[in-house]
């Protein structure tokens, strides 16, 4: 069996800078981790993986996302791929699931099942997925919890919120991972040293054979005109009176209990 | 250095109606500012926020006039009590925790900073681009994003303690096994004389004649006399003030726990930072843990930043929050680990195959095994494994803390012994056989590579306070018959004050009673720190 994960590195979460400009994040010397939901996915994935099975995982960006495959390599990956090519940059969530659509079929085309992080937490917008998904003829199934294996399908828990199903799913489809672990998988000194001599191949644009126009800004559907930063304030009201007269004032100030 | 009489700088008094201030009886200033992590209660009539020098100065000259005394008050995450006010005023100093900017000079670069900023706050701004930081010459943050990036060494634990906090108390921590406490990171400090003057003072510029210096101040001439003791630099040690002849003038500061001034700048040097593998590794049991740090430190090949130690107590004291909910983004110890050591190992990517090689057949001698273990090297994992560190002596502040309700006077009682290499052995055979013979429980974690483990005890009531003081007592008598000190980074505070007759006998204690009157006539800072006022 061959899972695949779709992974990205994020900047770091507590190290922000944005820029007052653009209100786009400051990228240069920014400190990077694993976008939190792709490590769901990535736990997902070692989870069902038994005997003989092979979790690859992959990423499109710069050369420093070589760190994040690393990264899932010591937890557990077995292979790696960093998509890379100065014709990616710019790229929105459409140009991103075509570049990684084109390498799932050129590249992986045997996938048994392809698992993502419910969104990144730099852009924020959660089309990946689905993009990916129907380009490549696949069907995407969003707010997964868990998953296994059963009977020769996908045994798949979606989490609503207010409701949870339960769905038998046949052959290849891409599963949007919104929840894992928060406890960390820590990998081993062996686990470690392992890594180091995992295979981990770099793929440009030539060799996904995308045309410049596919990827990157000129690949791209969507541009962002603008970001605005809110900043929310909150504003205290004291209540004063009996029990009954003040829950009044709490619904007449738009409140709820 | 030069041996001139150091000239003092008077700083204008400005109207003490500006000056914050919350005034109060004991029941309604809040009670946080009058504890610090030993959980020691105190009591004070008001507390001040100096948002400056000059207003700082005012109030120390207000105090000086009125017969009044005040207890300088940062994070208050000193564990001996030195930031619990016995009466008077609180001086809190959480309005001076600003950058004022990068710098450099002939020994390389360095970072100026009020005293209230924490190591936290320092390390982060510390990871930001240096252009866009205020710089004290021009081209310095440029100069430093070109060489970056760049780290402070020093690692208390505690990263919410503040930096004048960490100085004041000469604090050491981890990394002190290869970078030293403090002090040695100190280029310069401003300190507030008792009276409002300033002290501005540059590592290598001012010292001691033998054992006398001189500070000429606005109105008076101040005789600085160092007690004839010899601060024991053998060990990691933070007991008392640092004394031998011919010192620097900045080094009596350092570690005075703010008997003698209050810091309102200091420059702390900075190093080039490098990659870093942290490692856990598990082994059967203590004694397998032990032998393998007493081989580590022999190595000539493997050099670690940091050795850290977990006793299987300490472990179990992780596996039990963890096992209530708490503790959640930590990771669990594995069942079968007995002990653990914790290691900082210089490596670049390209070498972290050969350092994890060249430390196998070591862990393997002793027990371990690169299988059990944890290996990571990235930033959050590493600081992860730091956290994981921490949550001991959290937990055991927790715990403490959820005793005084109904035992209002105990407080913490652990150990920070720290013995020449020699004596470790035996030391840590006294701590086990001591508490034994008492029936009390404890845990043993941190600094194995200085041999200055902490060994805290789990209390549950005043009985176990009890054994347990007198326990630290005979450990205290134990580590200074072993040449050791009982006291290695946490300092004296208010706390520990009997150990210093067991160092300095009456003699060296009534020296640096008179040392503080000199400086301090009116006992206007810190009264209790170290002596009795």
């Amino acid at each position: 069996m061959k899972i695949v994960v779709m992974v990205k590195q994020v900047p770091d979460a507590e190290n922000v800078e944005l820029d007052p400009q653009t209100g786009n994040i400051r990228r240069d010397g920014a400190e990077r981790m694993l976008n939190p939901y792709c490590e769901f996915a990535l736990q997902a994935a070692v989870s069902l993986r038994e005997e003989g099975d092979v979790v690859v995982v992959v990423t499109m960006g710069p050369r420093s996302a070589e760190e994040a495959l690393r990264y899932c390599l010591e937890r557990g990956a077995d292979r790696a791929y960093l998509l890379t090519d100065k014709d990616f940059a710019g790229s929105d969530a459409w140009a991103t699931a075509t570049v990684l659509s084109r390498f799932l079929q050129l590249h992986e085309p045997d996938h048994d099942i392809v698992l993502t992080g419910r969104q990144a937490i730099d852009g924020d917008t959660g089309q990946v997925p689905a993009e990916l998904a129907v380009i490549s003829g696949l069907e995407p199934f969003y707010h997964v919890r868990s998953v296994s294996k059963q009977d020769g399908m996908w045994r798949v828990t979606q989490d609503y919120g207010d409701e949870v199903r339960e769905l038998m799913i046949a052959g290849s489809c891409v599963l949007s991972i919104a929840s894992g672990s928060l406890e960390p998988k820590v990998p081993s000194m062996v686990d470690v040293q392992e890594a180091q001599g995992k295979p981990l191949k770099v793929l440009d644009r030539e060799s996904l054979d995308l045309k410049k126009s596919e990827a990157g800004l000129a690949g791209s559907r969507t541009r962002v005109v603008k970001i605005v930063n809110q900043v929310h304030t909150r504003a205290s009201q004291k209540l004063q009176g009996t029990p009954a007269e003040m829950a009044d004032g709490i619904l007449q100030a738009g409140g709820w209990i | 250095m030069g041996i001139e009489p150091v000239r003092a700088i008077r700083v204008p008094s400005v109207p003490f109606q500006g000056i914050k201030k919350w005034d109060g009886t004991r029941d309604s200033l809040p009670h946080t500012f009058l504890t610090d992590e030993s959980k020691l209660s105190g009591h004070a009539k008001e507390i001040y926020f100096p948002s400056d020098e000059s207003q700082l100065a005012t109030l120390l000259r207000y105090l000086n006039r009125t017969g009044g005394h005040a207890t300088i008050s940062g994070m208050r995450t000193g564990v001996v009590g030195g930031a619990v006010p016995q009466g008077g005023s609180v001086i809190c100093m959480e309005n001076m925790d600003s950058l004022i900017g990068l710098g450099k000079d002939q020994q390389g670069y360095f970072v100026r900073v009020q005293p209230n900023m924490t190591l936290r706050s320092l390390q982060r701004i510390l990871r930001q681009r240096y252009s866009s930081l205020p710089a004290l010459q021009p081209g310095v943050g440029e100069e430093m994003d070109a060489q970056g990036p760049f780290f402070y060494p020093v690692d208390p634990t505690e990263q919410n303690g503040s930096l004048g906090g960490n100085v004041a108390a000469n604090s050491s921590g981890a990394r002190s096994f290869r970078y030293g406490p403090t002090r040695d990171w100190v280029r310069r400090l401003r300190v507030m004389l008792p009276n409002g003057d300033i002290l501005d003072i540059v590592r290598g510029e001012h010292g001691f004649q033998g054992r006398e210096c001189k500070v000429v101040t606005e109105d008076d001439v101040i005789h600085l006399r160092l007690p004839s003791y010899d601060f024991n630099r053998g060990v990691k040690n933070s007991a008392g003030l640092y004394c031998h002849e011919d010192m620097d003038l900045i080094d009596l500061f350092i570690g005075s726990e703010g008997t003698l001034g209050v810091i309102t700048e200091i420059d702390l040097r900075l190093m080039p930072s490098y990659p870093v593998l942290s490692i856990l590794v598990f082994f059967p049991d203590d004694g397998k843990a032990l032998s393998f740090v007493a081989d580590l430190r022999l190595s000539s090949s493997i050099r670690p930043d940091l050795i850290e130690y977990f006793d299987e107590a300490a472990l179990g004291l992780i596996r039990d929050v963890k096992a209530k909910g708490g503790l959640r983004k930590l990771p669990c110890p594995p069942s079968y680990a007995g002990s653990a050591v914790f290691l900082d190992l210089p490596a670049g990517a390209e070498d972290i195959s050969s350092v994890l090689e060249s430390i196998r057949p070591l862990l393997r001698m002793h027990g371990g095994s690169p299988e059990r273990s944890w290996c990571l090297h990235d930033r959050r994992g590493r600081e992860m494994l730091r956290d994981f560190r921490h949550s001991i002596p959290e937990t055991i502040f927790q715990h403490v803390g959820g005793l005084k309700g109904k035992n209002p006077d105990i407080h913490k009682m652990g150990t920070d012994v720290s013995v020449p290499d020699a004596a470790f052995p035996e030391m840590m055979e006294y701590y086990a056989q001591t508490l034994r013979s008492k029936g009390l429980r404890w845990v043993t974690f941190g600094h194995v590579g200085d041999n200055h483990p902490h060994v805290e005890v789990i209390l549950h009531d005043m009985d176990d306070f009890r054994k347990a003081k007198d326990a630290c007592q005979a450990f205290a008598h134990k580590a200074v018959q072993l040449g050791g000190s009982p006291s290695a980074e946490h300092g004296i505070g208010k706390l520990k004050r009997e150990y210093l007759p067991l160092l300095y006998e009456s003699q060296g204690c009534k020296e640096l009673q008179a040392l503080k009157r000199s400086v301090d006539p009116n006992g206007v800072l810190n009264r209790g720190n170290l002596m009795e006022w």
